[in-house]
């Protein structure tokens, strides 16, 4: 009898571990070792989605963070040229295209284009998403499938990925995910990422 | 302006500890009106009342009231402080208008301190929404200033020292200060002094942060101490001029020392036997009245509050007083508004019979008047009867994303505000037209109600389904605020509404062509109102508060 349940326990055991094995890989809380300081500098910030949250990151990274990265909320292809590194950060907002002018397609295809000249330029590419459920929804989800699975690594503030959309994606691309408690350790990893100037 | 001596038997220090407990008892007792379910209660009292859009000012509201002072008194210092603790949404950089009702002298009126383009000719820039050609001149000092002194009991410092204390000492950050510093800071991000003030470690504050603003502190304690002089001609006016100079602003110490509040007589009307007494040009009183007189020639109450023929009757009455808003409405200075025509009951009903029941208007023009030659919201009553009914906006919420260095003042975009031509077209040392309509409803000459909301272009209509909320459907007053809301306008393709309007009547409207934008739940688009109502027989007073913001009632 005993022996029976002890089988029972291994059995469930090895049943649990092989269902949290795959997202222990792709939702750690800091950066691959192997990545850290593998992205080479300078580098560059732009919204994909048109979120203010854009132009946290900008503070953090380059206010707190002093690494001087470029900016602009909404970045045509050109304007990062000479960069080396893109970060995408994630959110579709109302108000902020409302104030671009702009409509989510015409949003989306503007990242496209985005998207399309790093990989042209063998730029490396760092989605973070950092504003929590209230930059989910419908139209950021459209921005998350087209960023999350053609970049080198996501960083995920928790919130954002109670659904397990990022975990999905990720998985499916081969994408390492972190996912971290705050914006600042966010950062934190951010600046991991980033290879010496 | 002459100040008032601290009269320190008051001991408003004092009584400080004692309004925890008494707050304390205001909520204990706070109770629903009525049977409805709502996310917040009702709060009961008897002997005086404030509802604003943040706790911290409606507490400061009911400090001055328990330390004796009346109704404006308190009204001033509550709207002092949402300065502070509502920044996104007012301040001393800001604006608005009061409709105040003395109960000794049985009237009404009204003081705009709206903003005023600076005096120099702009008409070849191009304003914006953000930076510093953004900044119209302010007039909230200078309005509070003036209602303190003309109606007012207590001093200046007096009704001021909460403001203070809160700047200085600081205060919570709520989800909703939080949300709106995360939409707003790409903008934030390029002013250095505002930068200063929401993102003083490097990264914006957050939900459950402490948000201090000492420098503002010292300005608020500067104005208390020398009065509205030292904002418009003394070291504040130096500030502001010397970053407007700097930054490619337009107001210098000329447009600062010319700016005067207004006392006007409100725009009043009347809407099923009650009088509705509003806000007057170039604000959105009005037009309040004006959609009021239209919807009296349909029996709502007949029906339910949402059900489709009520909505689609007050979505085609809130496009037409749009439309005629547009067309007529502006600074009365400078431009003829056709008050008594707008306001006519005949013009009302040939306007109403333009309305298909069975169909949506495809298109709405503005209407003929026969002419005649003639954004935070809070309500206070006191136990004598005086009401304050007060609307205060810096128009975008963070305004131009200016903060003035050294002072912690957060200036207006209410440039953005003209249109490109008619009645409030743009004008040196005009003021600009916006919708903020602080209104109170009085019956047989006895004023009961004290309504207002912020939310922009859905100010009027929110107003609207306030009044016919509480007047049609003798709702509660926390029912009626918190009832689904919708606008529609004559500009607007879609009717918005939130989630909650009932699925049978969103299916009815589609029938007839509505489209929609659907919002969530509560959402603060649609403003946050205020209201406290009085019934006639106790004498009970009843508020509500707006849980689309952050909106609380205090009374004792």
């Amino acid at each position: 009898m005993m022996r029976q349940y002890r089988i029972r326990a291994f059995f469930f055991a090895v049943c649990v571990f092989a269902a949290l094995a795959p997202m222990a890989v792709f939702a750690q809380s800091s950066a691959p070792a192997a990545m850290l300081g593998t992205f080479p500098q300078p580098g560059y910030i732009t919204s994909a989605g048109q979120t203010s949250d854009a132009a946290i990151v900008k503070v953090l990274a380059n206010t707190r963070l002093k690494l001087g990265f470029g900016y602009e909320i909404s970045a045509k292809p050109q304007a990062f040229a000479g960069s080396k590194t893109l970060v995408l950060v994630l959110g579709a907002s109302n108000k902020g295209l409302g104030a671009a002018g702009m409509s989510l397609d015409q949003e989306l295809a503007r990242v496209k284009a985005v998207i399309a000249q790093a990989q042209k330029d063998g730029m490396k590419i760092i989605s973070m998403h950092t504003g929590g459920t209230a930059r989910r929804g419908e139209a950021s989800n459209k921005i998350i499938e087209l960023c999350a699975p053609v970049s080198n690594i996501v960083i995920v503030v928790q919130g954002g990925n109670a659904d397990g959309l990022f975990t999905d994606l990720c998985a499916k691309a081969g994408v390492p995910l972190v996912q971290v408690p705050s914006i600042a350790e966010a950062g934190n990893v951010l600046k991991s990422l980033m290879a010496p100037k | 302006m002459e100040m008032k001596r601290v009269r320190s038997s008051r001991g408003v220090r004092r009584l400080a500890l004692s309004l925890i407990g008494f707050v304390a008892f205001a909520l204990v007792i706070a109770a629903p009106l009525s049977a409805a379910d709502t996310l917040k209660a009702e709060v009961t009292a008897r002997n005086g009342m404030v509802a604003s859009a943040q706790p911290l000012a409606s507490a400061a509201g009911l400090e001055i009231l328990m330390a004796g002072g009346n109704a404006v008194d308190a009204a001033v210092a509550s709207a002092f402080a949402l300065g502070v603790v509502e920044p996104n949404a007012t301040g001393l950089g800001g604006e608005g208008m009061m409709v105040i009702y003395l109960a000794d002298k049985k009237i009404t009126v009204a003081i705009d301190y709206r903003s005023m383009a600076p005096l120099a000719d702009l008409s070849k820039v191009k304003f914006g929404s953000v930076g510093p050609v953004a900044v119209a001149v302010p007039g909230v000092v200078a309005g509070l200033c003036d209602a303190l002194q003309k109606y007012g009991t207590m001093s200046l410092s007096e009704v001021m020292a909460p403001a203070i204390r809160y700047a200085r000492n600081g205060f919570i950050v709520s989800d909703t200060l939080a949300q709106t510093i995360a939409d707003k800071f790409d903008p934030i991000s390029k002013n250095d002094a505002l930068l200063k003030i929401l993102a003083p470690d490097g990264l914006p504050l957050q939900t459950g942060d402490i948000i201090k603003n000492t420098d503002l502190a010292v300005s608020l304690e500067k104005i208390a101490a020398g009065g509205p002089d030292v904002f418009y001609k003394g070291e504040i006016a130096d500030a502001i001029a010397a970053d407007m100079a700097k930054n490619g602003g337009y107001i210098g110490k000329a447009d600062l020392a010319a700016y005067k509040a207004i006392e006007r007589e409100p725009v009043r009307g009347t809407y099923r036997g009650y009088e509705i007494v509003s806000a007057p040009p170039p604000v959105g009183g009005l037009s309040v009245i004006e959609m009021l007189n239209m919807l009296e020639n349909f029996d709502l109450a007949s029906q339910a509050p949402l059900s489709p023929r009520n909505v689609h009757l007050m979505a085609e009455v809130m496009k037409r007083g749009f439309a005629d808003n547009s067309a007529y409405v502006g600074d009365p200075a400078f431009t003829k508004v056709p008050v008594e025509g707008l306001l006519d009951k005949a013009y009302a009903k040939a306007r109403a019979q333009e309305i298909d029941l069975t169909r949506m208007s495809p298109s709405i023009k503005a209407g003929t008047p026969y002419e005649h030659p003639s954004t935070t919201h809070l309500s206070v009553v006191d136990r004598g009867g005086n009401m304050v009914a007060l609307t205060q906006t810096i128009s975008g919420f963070w305004g131009a994303c200016v903060a003035v260095p050294g002072t912690g003042i957060i200036l207006n975009n209410e440039m953005q505000n003209w249109s490109r031509s008619g009645p409030n077209s743009y004008a040196p040392g005009k003021r600009m037209r916006t919708t903020i309509a602080p209104t109170i409803i009085a019956k047989d000459g006895v004023p009961f109600v004290t309504m207002g909301t912020p939310g922009a272009g859905r100010i009027i209509s929110t107003m609207v389904i306030l009044a016919v909320n509480l007047l049609d459907y003798h709702m509660g007053v926390q029912e009626a605020i918190e009832s689904p809301r919708f606008y529609a306008r004559d500009t607007e393709k879609v009717l918005s509404i939130e989630s909650r309007m009932p699925k049978e009547t969103q299916d009815w409207l589609a029938s007839i062509g509505y489209k929609f934008e659907v919002y969530p739940d509560y959402d603060l688009f649609f403003g946050g109102a205020q209201a406290i109502v009085i019934d006639p027989a106790t004498g009970m007073m009843y508020g509500g508060a707006d849980p689309r913001r952050d909106g609380a009632v205090f009374g004792f």
